[in-house]
């Protein structure tokens, strides 16, 4: 069971609590996720990514980790110009991301913690015309890129998180404030650049879990609410979101485990940067995924992934990956190859996708 | 808002709940536990779980079988192992303990509890010579009846005769030298000195390193040596002279002797004339190799020497701090001098070992992976915790995300299948909707100040 818990839930990230410095672990992943969409869409896009995470448990309470990422995304669309001949319109962009540096300290076992971070903006906020596809794209909800954006000003969180064991359910709740600063994510053809101030975001969540044979039941609720973002003389809002997680892991007698994770993100309606109404939306995804020892202590763990997108107006999207990867896990280094494949249909378009993974931990 | 006044004041309900320690053992969780174990025989989660709650309930019998089989069915479980390695020490089980110890140390997670086991193991290895020898004792007998190869050599303490005290521990220094340069020959089996003064000490015999040829026989045979070498140094103003016989255990005839005496400075050429005796009269022929081994010399100042010779007493007597620092001291008069290093190591960490307890090494696994599956063990959960729980920990991972930290989580047991995040620049342009072709145009018609 405790190979398959961590792809599990749901509440977590990979913060993991660590003892001393000499438990500091380095993690990459290079990735690579391409999305196919075809007519009448008509469109390719695709991401390079080479994240990196580095935790440093500075003292046995209290753990600094900082991320970034190299990536380059591309956008192809296939379009008729005014000669009816059909094009190849053509985005990309490259470089680094925004660096986030937090503070994690610890109190009593874990029992409350106290969270503080830095958005650095390391990455490049501000898109020209010709890298506008590829930025916006890779940020849709629905599609999942490893890197969702390249840059976003300079920003701060501070949040506070309490978990109590009751009977035999632990519970927790937390709650974050989350300011950034202003930055210029455009500038057009003429060089004039577009000034924004997203607003501030006020989260909270709380969570109770259960064993449940030889894992869990989980269960989660997260509630975004967003202040107003101001793009230069307009001011808008795009809406709450409300996030619930439900997550079952046990094992079946012959040793395979497995997990299901559930969760649901609902988007209120809001305005959108010119005022027109952002109908709100809904994202569901089902995944699966199953634990199975192989030779030499490596791990296979296949899994199928769903989701379904609906908002209003517009027809509902569905998706279909199917994965595997292989788990490497050598106490002080771990090794994650994966692949898998989308297929689905993305408003009326028919979707198509590839990813191809390799993470790697050393230490820890 | 009110929704979130609602979950602040849910929060702080929780927040005010009284703190109780998380690896209490509660009252059915071993029940529950069995119930896992009845259901999923074969599960290694369940097994450590089990073995873990029983270990914390100081049921170390029953403990004992499930940590087996959990380390069993998965050799890589640093928590299985360090529970196993736990609960043998308790059973006195020394050499179940020290392996279970040694896969920790390869295959644990948190470093502090790695560097503790190492310290750990290097006690346990010193207390195993004494319960081996204890044990060698008791069955004296039986041992004494079974006759020993003429191959298998055990080297005596020699007896140090001189007004020179400070000279004293070359009794031990030199009876090693002798050890590790027989030991060179591959038709020997030479007993390790460490371990023939572990029985020697656990014969009485330890006071002033003396021994008398009845003893040593009687060692000899108790170890199963065939042939035993013992002998004497005699100080005679600044010149050294050794004596030394070789004694057949069966018989207790002298079989064979070398004698060498020249200055005190020239103590290891001393001790190269007698090994190359005590071969001849072995009847052992040396290959080029192993002659060319025997001639080198561990260090060439005599005062590292003394400083070595005086940390091989104080490590038999258990005195591993003021050990470790007597081979330092030979290291700083020849910082050439490997083998004394090398001793300064293992006995600092041995004197470490020799003070740490169960729960020290507990102690250090809170707040770690590993720690939230045992203690999660004391609740009756066999899972492993990991990215798992709502501990305040991965709560407050949700509430300040790391972009990074997630998209290579699954190398550090995580999961990046978790919701998006808001990308605001995208939620107000629309990006993060289903892409259409007139997203352009809307980024056209921003508005100017």
């Amino acid at each position: 069971m405790r190979r398959i818990l961590p792809l599990v839930l749901l509440l977590s990230g990979g913060a993991l609590p660590a003892q001393s410095f000499w438990d500091s672990q380095v993690r990459f992943g290079p990735q690579f996720v391409s999305y196919d969409i075809k007519a009448p869409v008509n469109e390719r896009v695709s991401q390079v990514a080479f994240p990196m995470f580095v935790s440093v448990p500075v003292l046995p309470a209290l753990t600094i980790d900082i991320g970034t990422a190299y990536a380059s995304a591309n956008h192809e669309r296939i379009a008729v110009d005014s000669t009816g001949a059909l094009v190849t319109i053509s985005s990309a962009l490259s470089g680094l991301t925004d660096t986030q540096l937090r503070a994690i300290y610890s109190l009593g076992q874990d029992r409350v913690v106290l969270t503080a971070g830095l958005n650095l903006p390391t990455g490049s906020a501000t898109l020209k015309p010709d890298e506008f596809d590829a930025a916006t794209r890779i940020g849709s909800d629905f599609l999942s890129f490893p890197v969702s954006g390249f840059g976003s000003g300079f920003g701060m969180t501070g949040g506070v998180a309490v978990a109590q064991p009751m009977g035999t359910w632990n519970v927790g709740a937390g709650a974050s404030l989350r300011s950034a600063g202003e930055y210029e994510p455009f500038e057009d053809g003429s060089g004039t650049a577009t000034s924004f101030k997203p607003g501030a975001e006020v989260r909270a969540r709380i969570g109770a879990d259960h064993p449940w044979g030889t894992g869990r039941v989980s269960l989660g609720l997260t509630f975004s609410k967003y202040g107003d973002d101001r793009a230069n003389a307009a001011v808008y809002n795009t809406g709450d979101r409300f996030i619930g997680q439900v997550a079952v892991s046990n094992s079946l007698e012959n040793g395979v485990d497995y997990s299901v994770v559930l969760w649901n993100l609902y988007r209120a309606a809001g305005t959108l940067i010119d005022q027109s109404v952002s109908p709100s939306g809904n994202i569901t995804n089902a995944m699966v995924i199953f634990g199975v020892s192989a030779p030499a202590n490596v791990r296979v763990e296949p899994s199928i992934e769903t989701r379904l997108w609906s908002q209003q107006g517009a027809n509902t999207s569905f998706s279909a990956t199917l994965g595997t990867r292989l788990v490497v896990d050598r106490g002080t280094w771990a090794m994650v190859p994966g692949f898998g494949f989308t297929i689905g249909t993305l408003d009326a378009a028919t979707l198509t996708g590839m990813r191809a993974t390799l993470t790697v931990r050393v230490g820890g | 808002m009110r929704s979130f006044r609602f979950l602040a004041i849910a929060g702080l309900t929780v927040f005010a709940a009284a703190c109780a320690s998380s690896g209490r053992l509660s009252g059915d969780a071993i029940t529950r536990l069995e119930q896992s174990r009845a259901a999923q025989p074969n599960d290694p989660a369940v097994a450590r779980s089990l073995g873990i709650a029983y270990y914390r309930s100081e049921r170390f019998a029953d403990a004992r079988p499930h940590l087996d089989q959990a380390v069993r069915l998965d050799p890589r479980d640093g928590t299985a192992a360090l529970y196993l390695g736990l609960t043998a020490e308790q059973q006195q089980d020394l050499p179940a303990a020290k392996a279970a110890y040694q896969s920790y140390v390869r295959y644990g997670r948190t470093s502090r509890v790695r560097r503790q086991l190492e310290a750990r193991l290097a006690a346990l290895t010193r207390q195993e010579l004494h319960v081996a020898a204890k044990t060698s004792i008791a069955q004296e007998q039986q041992l004494s009846s079974q006759q020993g190869s003429p191959l298998t050599v055990a080297v005596m303490p020699l007896r140090f005769v001189g007004a020179d005290s400070s000279l004293q521990p070359l009794e031990r220094g030199f009876a090693e030298l002798l050890t590790t340069d027989l030991s060179q020959s591959s038709q020997l089996t030479v007993v390790e000195r460490a371990r023939l003064q572990a029985l020697l000490d656990e014969m009485t015999l330890q006071q002033s390193g003396q021994t008398d040829s009845t003893t040593n026989l009687r060692a000899g045979r108790i170890i199963q040596a065939g042939r035993i070498v013992s002998g004497q140094i005699v100080q005679d103003e600044q010149r050294l002279r050794v004596d030394a016989a070789i004694l057949s255990t069966q018989s207790s005839e002298i079989t064979g002797g070398a004698a060498s005496e020249n200055t005190l400075e020239q103590l290891f050429t001393i001790e190269k004339a007698i090994v190359f005796q005590l071969f001849e009269s072995l009847g052992v022929t040396l290959t080029t190799a192993e002659r060319d081994a025997i001639e080198q010399r561990p260090t060439r100042s005599l005062q590292a020497f003394l400083a070595y010779s005086r940390g091989l007493a104080l490590e038999d007597q258990g005195l591993y701090d003021d050990a470790s620092r007597s081979y330092q001291e030979a290291v700083r008069i020849d910082p050439a001098f490997g083998r004394a290093s090398q001793k300064s190591a293992e006995t600092q960490a041995a004197a470490e070992g020799a003070l740490m307890s169960a729960t020290s090494i507990e102690t250090s696994l809170a707040n770690t992976t590993e720690g939230n599956i045992a203690n999660r063990s004391s609740q009756g959960d066999a899972s492993s915790g990991r990215g798992g729980d709502n501990s305040a920990g991965n709560l407050a991972d949700g509430l300040n995300p790391s972009a990074a930290g997630s998209s290579t989580s699954a190398a550090g047991g995580g999961n990046n299948g978790a919701p998006p995040n808001r990308d605001a620049l995208g939620a107000g342009t629309g990006a993060e909707s289903q892409p259409r072709t007139a997203t352009v145009t809307v980024i056209v018609k921003l508005p100017r100040p």
